[in-house]
């Protein structure tokens, strides 16, 4: 990775070269090629009504990809992300339906949000919990909550003003929710690249044992940025809420699995240790291209999964591949 | 009449790369049954002529005759199947597996052919056995995990599995890095039995005391060009590094008087279950202290549980006077105590990470008030470059693309950033050559002199007795004997490592 180190100041284009070189290059290569070819198989795919459904589309994707990337790096995994976007947007709508105040609303979903990661983090590090395991299960006990919160039915009706903005409105000629996402991924740069604690996150991810004995409170540190998953996991619920109008209770169901693979393609490694946060943002709006393309060619729903799963392969593989090449030339 | 060839002929090896040359018109030669000691400094061509011999490398140019015959074909099996074996510096077995599994490896006894042939487990149990007991005249069970096992006698199952293979040529890449004084006993003794039946040995190792009683011949690389090779008795160690380093270094071990002052940490009655009993001992301002003992012996323990990574359950310690409990890192680094283990690359370094990363990570809070400030972080780590002398391209090189010397010195420029007033240091000079461990020495003398206090475990006898104002000799967990500077000799640390004194409880009885 290379490190302005001479320039203290955060810059372009320090942030995308760290996102180029972090992804190997991969990722951006399947992104041009994807867009070339769908701009000539469908005539509607380079429209800007359709261009701002896409990147609509990738926000929830990459606001959780943020959280997940501090993970990733961190040489863990959070499977129980789409669960926790899905029970605080539900929670939300339902404290608004019942007539409590919306600021109000949202503030629950957040801390349950957060909470939810907190405990995944407790579990994971004080406990001892493989995270695989520790996540996986949350998910389950998560979705059964849902289920037994809401009874099997949607929560809708919610035509909220102050509720409509935060997915629909517009600041000037910017979306909110896309506004949204640029400051948590601007949050979260600073976070990762200019504090102890994004630091810390990926020391634990690169050497665990080295950095427990240069005395980095890993426990602290894993219940953090498990913690700020869960956050980002809940502000993407509210978004979806809020875009939806409703709350529907099998909402973000595979969410983990996109997020993990906007993630991985943009470039984190999935050993832990290296991070890329734009990487996530371009690996979002990647899967969200993805889909796009496929509803715009007719493509049969069933054969989407099918898509998705060979890119994910394919352009972590060619990672894999630039990054061995690296090594030989390194030795 | 026949005409007899040595076994091993390498003539005019030369290999490059991207643009370094690593070997340059490089020649060996090795007789059967003879033990050839190849040394130099890192980065002097041993390993990439080693690997060559392993055919992980292909030459560029140059031959390789094996018993006078031309070597055509490159690849890992086929010099497996000459007969040429290496056992790399890093154990390379299969710790879940049992030993008779690993010494069988890829060349498993089975009834027919191909991946589904059933395995032929007793065959290969009593053939291991056999190998193990009469070969190697040692005890070891076949059906134990190899993780089970002591570090030499996984050493012993990779020699075993060498000659399973009917090795005629076995490659030893520091074989006793990791062994205590006994088991290097026990490996010379193997050596000169594989010697008599007929193998040949190529002898890599940085220990040159050894290197010269273990080996008839020696060779000497530098600068990927061969030096010298003669016999051993036309050489002494002396001779030896000023062949290796290409001029004389004055000094092996640099020590220079310090005044020893006022204690700094009184450690009483130190205990942690069975690992170490009762250990009281004082370390002074401007002191060296050492810890000598067998692996197993607590010492690695003792130091661990004073930095907080091990939580000892009975005793005390004091800091200048002050009662201090060290129940974790963080404390003891607020108690100024900084910690080097004993194995860099796992529990050291940060290797995907470039050198400003390295240095700075136990100390960011020197560098960082909301956000890091890089800037600062860069001054930081140039100035331990340079004062350390640390030979990269810069504070951003990769700290996994470093030598083990460089690697060393960035872990010293680590903890030397947290300002420590004590140093603990576990086998500083492990896997290093010798112009950086004169270098590493030079910094611990240059930490003593500044009025701090340093304690060095080790288990280079010599390196104890070259650099230390005071050795404590550990046996068991008990400590067996305190020797100052002037007694000292690698012959008492070697007798009290293996004698139970009854262990002491306080240095006056010791010493």
């Amino acid at each position: 990775m290379k490190n302005n180190v001479a320039n203290p100041k955060i810059n372009l284009k320090d942030m995308l070269s760290k996102s180029i070189s972090g992804s190997g290059g991969g990722i951006i290569i399947a992104f041009c090629l994807l867009i070339v070819i769908l701009s000539i198989a469908s005539p509607h795919f380079m429209t800007v009504s359709n261009i701002t459904i896409i990147i609509r589309q990738a926000v929830f994707v990459a606001i959780i990809g943020f959280g997940m990337t501090f993970v990733i790096g961190m040489g863990g995994i959070d499977l129980s992300v789409g669960a926790t976007m899905s029970i605080c947007g539900l929670v939300a709508a339902d404290l608004i339906l019942k007539g409590q105040n919306i600021f109000f609303a949202i503030l629950v979903a957040l801390i349950i949000g957060t909470f939810i990661g907190f405990i995944n983090g407790l579990l994971i590090s004080k406990v001892g919990i493989a995270d695989f395991i520790t996540t996986l299960a949350i998910m389950s006990i998560l979705r059964g909550i849902i289920m037994v919160y809401s009874k099997g039915m949607p929560i809708y009706g919610l035509r909220f003003p102050e509720l409509q903005y935060l997915a629909q409105g517009f600041i000037g000629p910017v979306p909110v929710p896309v506004l949204l996402t640029v400051i948590s991924m601007i949050l979260c740069y600073y976070l990762m690249y200019r504090t102890k604690f994004g630091r810390y996150t990926l020391s634990i991810g690169s050497n665990s044992e080295a950095a427990r004995l240069v005395g980095i409170n890993i426990t602290k540190i894993k219940i953090l940025v498990y913690s700020l998953t869960g956050l980002l996991a809940a502000i993407a619920g509210v978004l979806l809420t809020s875009r939806l109008e409703a709350a529907m209770p099998e909402a973000g169901m595979g969410y983990e699995l996109d997020v993990i693979a906007a993630t991985v393609i943009g470039g984190t490694s999935l050993s832990g240790g290296k991070a890329s946060l734009i990487g996530t943002a371009v690996g979002a709006v990647l899967m969200a291209v993805v889909r796009n393309g496929l509803n715009l060619l007719n493509i049969n729903v069933f054969w989407h999964q099918v898509v998705i799963g060979s890119i994910i392969l394919i352009a972590v593989g060619i990672d894999r591949f630039s990054s061995i090449n690296l090594k030989n030339g390194l030795n | 009449m026949e005409k007899t060839f040595p076994i091993l002929e390498m003539k005019g090896i030369y290999k490059r790369f991207r643009g370094t040359i690593a070997l340059d018109n490089v020649s060996l030669k090795l007789e059967k049954g003879e033990v050839l000691g190849l040394i130099g400094e890192n980065g002097a061509g041993k390993s990439t002529l080693m690997k060559i011999l392993a055919g992980a490398y292909v030459k560029d140019q140059g031959e390789i005759l094996l018993n006078g015959k031309k070597v055509e074909t490159f690849s890992t099996d086929y010099f497996q199947e000459l007969g040429i074996n290496i056992i790399y510096q890093e154990l390379s077995l299969f710790l879940d597996l049992n030993s008779t599994e690993n010494i069988f490896m890829h060349r498993e006894i089975t009834r027919g052919k191909g991946l589904a042939a059933k395995l032929n487990v007793k065959t290969m149990k009593k053939m291991a056995t056999k190998i193990l007991t009469e070969e190697l005249s040692v005890n070891i069970d076949v059906e134990k995990p190899v993780r089970e096992l002591r570090l030499a006698e996984r050493q012993l199952i990779e020699i075993a599995r060498s000659l399973s293979s009917k090795a005629q040529i076995i490659i030893m890449d520091e074989p006793t890095a990791a062994l205590e004084v006994e088991e290097r006993e026990q490996l010379f003794s193997i050596i000169d039995r594989l010697k008599k039946s007929g193998c040949s040995i190529i002898y890599v190792s940085h220990a040159l005391e050894e290197v010269l009683k273990v080996c008839d011949r020696i060779m000497i690389l530098r600068d990927g060009k061969n030096v010298v090779d003669v016999l051993v008795k036309e050489l002494d160690v002396n001779r030896v590094i000023s062949l290796m380093i290409g001029k004389t270094l004055t000094q092996q071990y640099p020590k220079v008087s310090v005044e020893i002052g006022e204690p700094v940490l009184k450690v009483k009655n130190l205990s942690k279950g069975t690992q170490f009993q009762d250990i009281s001992f004082d370390l002074h301002k401007g002191e060296i202290l050492g810890v000598a003992g067998l692996a197993g012996c607590g010492k690695s323990e003792l130091v661990r549980s004073m930095f907080g990574i091990i939580n000892y359950d009975k005793g005390s310690m004091e800091l200048y006077g002050n009662k201090i409990r060290i129940a974790n890192v963080q404390e003891a680094m607020r108690n100024k105590i900084a910690f080097l283990p004993a194995d860099r690359k796992t529990e050291g370094l940060f290797l995907m990470h470039d050198i400003n990363w390295n240095t700075s990570i136990a100390s960011l809070k020197k560098i960082t008030r909301m956000f890091i400030n890089r800037k600062k972080e860069n001054k930081y780590t140039n100035r331990y470059i340079s004062e350390l002398s640390i030979k990269a391209s810069g504070p951003t090189q990769m700290a996994g693309n470093l030598s083990g010397g460089n690697q060393q010195k960035i872990m010293l420029g680590r903890w030397l950033m947290t300002d420590p007033d004590i140093i603990i240091l576990e086998e500083p000079t492990r896997g290093i050559d010798v112009n950086a461990k004169a270098e590493v020495y030079r910094l611990m003398m240059d930490f003593v002199k500044a009025g701090k206090a340093v304690i060095v475990v080790s288990s280079e006898g010599p390196e104890l007795v070259g650099i230390c104002d005071r050795i404590i000799v550990m046996y068991e967990g008990k400590v067996t004997k305190v020797l100052g500077a002037e007694e000292s000799t690698e012959e008492m640390l070697a007798y009290y490592s293996v004698h139970d004194t009854g262990g002491c409880k306080n240095e006056e009885q010791c010493s």
